[in-house]
């Protein structure tokens, strides 16, 4: 289990007042974390992965199981679309 | 052209052999949609709202289904009731109740062309004299175009129940603005404070559409059993078939979509308008039904790239580094929420090292279609802001301008917009080359001006799955999902060509349909060469492996013993005398060797780099007209490396060529009433050849480390600078800055006749 700095922009920071502002949670991996999250604003768990993606220490995370280094960044964005 | 250009190190990879594909399409064979036929096919036609805005109070079709010929209608009634839902749409997400409706309107209509009904007959004629049969009673509503007037509180509203998201607190009512996103950094405000030179603006463009050759189009049929297929042009058959079955509450395993060869696409074929509508006149009429969108229909009902209004403000030290910048940013996204502004707060600024900054960014839906990606989505708007003002702050302080991004350009280990640092970027490389090309030190003619701008794009991994199999005679197949839209045929081929080390002729690619291969991602976001390509290089690399352990059981050696090289496999057991065994001689023995030799690659690869590119132009204004000339084009990008050095310039080519189309010509214009008043391409004018010079093309290499050939993304990033690029030139040839596009003659006239 890691402390990890969640980092909430655009969409993401709707399901957690809507301010953007950071806040701290625990988990082993991304999987536990959206659980957690969704845990503190139902309905995060759905937009994960379809509307939300995760940058890991500035890298986009797309294995849910590799371990949360701790006290890593979690920035949430919005996914965008390319041509 | 197609000659042979081998790099060091590579048989295949960086030369220009003969696209696959090329003689079906020079020779009229290729199937395209509108040319697609099934037995039994009824063809079907779409009533669209002559109305922005309107309540539709009933819908008759009683007289149009009596018409002799008409075999089924549908309307709104005829689509499920769905729940809000974001769905996975390509690389990002939407609403499929806005996808839903943007197939029928349902309830209201939203914008002049909404589909409000369609109908299937045994004829086109048929279906057409149909639809003039419906009796549609709108209750006609005010309607709202402008980005302003639909953020004002009384305008007319599009979605009653559409809260602003991203302000605190929460708005309690209603508006035309779905979105609001900000990004700070620094003390924006003390830093142009300290600013030796400010640039201030607004610059605003219009809403442009994609302007692909061949129109959307489909064939559906659905059994009753409720088994269907649909034939389309599509960037994604699996996001087709995603859509259509969320749409219409269906299993996705009962679909199988079949991508037909594409007619251009440019991110606006990755969504669906008609197969849904398809589906239904299929179901009720018990046959296949095809439906194709005139080019009228295009322009009005599929989705265009959003206008903007981009307030910015940026500052720099006296030797040109730049301090601060303040931008607000107001993007039309037409009927429905859309990711507009998100990605303009990614791409406006990340290219360069400021020192503080602050952006601020609407989404506005307004009475116009609802947006849909546009190559490099959303990024050429606010890119035309920024490099527009970074070269207003070169002039002002006198440094040349390529000299000024040099000064703040990015370099690798500098800070993406994730955070994370930046990789092996080619940006400083590119404005190096731009500084160094014979273009940027040429003398200019009388009335011309010479513009320059830079940009980046930043994208795209994701899933894709690839086969390769050999054949009995040691040709090999390899089989994608990845519709190709630019060429990816041909750089699939040389990527396998290369990896099995064979001649590039002995590999043929084929697209599947959804059922055929496991799923990829949409062709778009430039990932398909590298993310496709990593799953083809993985394929291949297995198949080596088979091979060379089918080899050792010919041998009778140990696998460890067997290595491989030229096509063939090499006995590394010096009693077997360095005997070589050609991939020929292993498929012709592999059904004695253990059967079948194929091996299918599923990836999600996310370590793709950024794209960047610098533009320079020369243009020439007519100060008697204000008609604008482009004279020479010269486009620099980091390519990471050229798989096929002909489809790499060609899509940079084209990139520019469309940018330049956005800067020079191209706008929905509407009328009073709301009604689109250029639907084709006599009114919307986009560059053909004859336009233009020959877009010289610079392909700087820095290869992406995290792909086996260093592949990074091509066929976005051309298109952001040359908005900037063109406005540059042409303010400095007219001797005056023009900050609103299209540069058409009537606007750059009255600009020279304005500064008197």
């Amino acid at each position: 289990m890691s402390r990890v700095r969640i980092v909430p922009t655009g969409a993401a920071a709707e399901y957690f007042g809507g301010s953007g502002e950071e806040f701290d949670a625990e988990a082993g991996n991304l999987f536990q974390l959206v659980e957690v999250l969704d845990a503190r604003a139902p309905g995060f768990g759905d937009a994960a992965g379809v509307q939300l993606v995760f940058a890991v220490n500035g890298e986009v995370t797309e294995d849910w199981t590799a371990p949360l280094p701790e006290r890593a960044e979690v920035l949430i964005v919005t996914k965008i679309s390319g041509g | 052209m197609n000659a042979p250009e081998a790099k060091s190190g590579f048989r295949h990879v960086g030369t220009r052999p003969v696209r696959p594909d090329g003689i079906d399409k020079v020779t009229g064979k290729a199937i395209y949609s509108p040319d697609f036929v099934a037995p039994g096919m009824l063809q079907g036609a779409i009533l669209r709202s002559p109305h922005p805005h309107a309540r539709i109070r009933s819908i008759d079709t009683s007289k149009a289904e009596a018409l002799p010929g008409v075999k089924a209608i549908v309307t709104a009634d005829d689509f499920p009731t769905l729940k809000s839902l974001m769905v996975t749409m390509g690389e990002s997400a939407g609403n499929i109740i806005h996808v839903s409706r943007k197939c029928m309107a349902q309830g209201k209509v939203l914008y002049d062309g909404h589909a409000v009904a369609a109908v299937a007959a045994t004829s086109a004629v048929i279906a057409a004299e149909a639809l003039k049969l419906i009796e549609v009673d709108y209750e006609v509503l005010p309607h709202v175009i402008d980005i302003d007037e639909a953020m004002q509180p009384d305008a007319p509203l599009l979605h009653e129940d559409m809260v602003t998201e991203g302000v605190q607190p929460r708005p309690d009512k209603p508006s035309n603005i779905p979105t609001y996103v900000s990004k700070t950094k620094g003390d924006v405000a003390e830093a142009l404070g300290r600013a030796a030179a400010v640039v201030e603006g607004r610059y605003s463009m219009p809403m442009v559409h994609q302007g692909y050759i061949e129109p959307h189009a489909c064939v559906a049929s659905w059994n009753a059993d409720g088994q269907a297929n649909i034939w389309c042009s599509t960037q994604g058959a699996f996001v087709v078939r995603m859509l259509t079955a969320s749409v219409l509450g269906i299993s996705q395993a009962d679909i199988r979509v079949t991508p037909l060869e594409i007619g251009g696409g440019f991110g606006g074929k990755t969504t669906v308008y008609l197969e849904p509508v398809a589906m239904l006149l299929s179901r009720k009429s018990g046959r296949p039904v095809r439906l194709a969108m005139t080019r009228e229909e295009v322009f009005r009902a599929s989705g265009p790239a959003p206008g903007v209004q981009i307030d910015f403000k940026i500052g720099a030290t006296a030797d040109g580094y730049l301090l601060g910048a303040d931008l607000s940013m107001k993007y039309n996204v037409g009927a429905f929420p859309g990711n507009g502004v998100q990605v303009g707060l990614i791409t406006a600024l990340y290219h360069y090292r400021f020192e503080s900054f602050a952006m601020h960014g609407w989404n506005v839906v307004t009475n116009m279609p609802g947006i849909h990606a546009y190559r490099a989505p959303c990024a050429p708007q606010v890119n035309f802001a920024v490099e527009s003002a970074i070269d207003e702050l070169a002039y002002k302080l006198g440094i040349d301008p390529i000299e000024l991004r040099l000064k703040n350009a990015v370099v690798p280990g500098d800070p993406g917009f994730t955070g994370g640092t930046l990789g092996e970027i080619g940006f400083v490389e590119c404005l190096e080359a731009a500084k160094a090309h014979p273009h940027y030190s040429a003398p200019l003619g009388p009335n011309q001006g010479r513009g320059v701008a830079a940009s980046y794009w930043i994208n795209a991994g994701g899933p894709s799955v690839a086969a390769v199999s050999l054949a009995e005679d040691g040709s090999v197949l390899v089989t994608t999902g990845s519709p190709d839209i630019g060429g990816s045929r041909a750089s699939m081929a040389i990527m396998a060509a290369e990896t099995l080390c064979i001649p590039y002729e002995k590999v043929r690619v084929t697209i599947a349909d959804t059922s055929a291969i496991g799923f990829s991602m949409v062709t778009g976001g430039s990932r398909t060469t590298y993310a496709t390509g990593k799953a083809v290089i993985e394929a291949a690399e297995t198949i080596i492996s088979i091979m060379k352990a089918r080899a050792a059981g010919m041998w009778g050696v140990d696998v460890a013993d067997v290595a491989w090289g030229d096509g063939e496999a090499i006995c590394l057991d010096p009693a077997k005398d360095n005997q070589r065994l050609p991939i020929g001689k292993i498929a012709a023995r592999m059904n004695n060797t253990g059967g079948p030799i194929s091996a299918e690659a599923s990836v999600n690869p996310h370590d793709y780099l950024p794209a960047f590119g610098v533009h320079i132009c020369d243009s020439e204004v007519d100060p008697e007209t204000g008609q604008t000339t482009i004279v020479r084009y010269t486009a620099i990008q980091d390519v990471g490396r050229a798989i096929h050095a002909d489809y790499c310039e060609g899509q940079i080519q084209g990139g520019a060529v469309q940018g330049i189309g956005w800067a020079l010509n191209e706008a929905f214009i509407h009328d009073k009433a709301g009604r689109l008043d250029n639907p084709g391409f006599l009114d919307y004018r986009v560059p053909v050849c004859s336009d233009l010079p020959m877009i010289d093309t610079v392909m700087v290499e820095k290869p992406n480390p995290a792909h086996p050939f260093g592949v990074k993304g091509v066929g976005e990033v051309p298109i952001v600078p040359p908005l900037a690029t063109v406005a540059n030139a042409v303010s400095r040839a007219a001797g005056v800055r023009i900050r609103d596009l299209p540069l058409s003659p009537d606007r750059v006239y009255s600009a020279i006749k304005s500064k008197g």
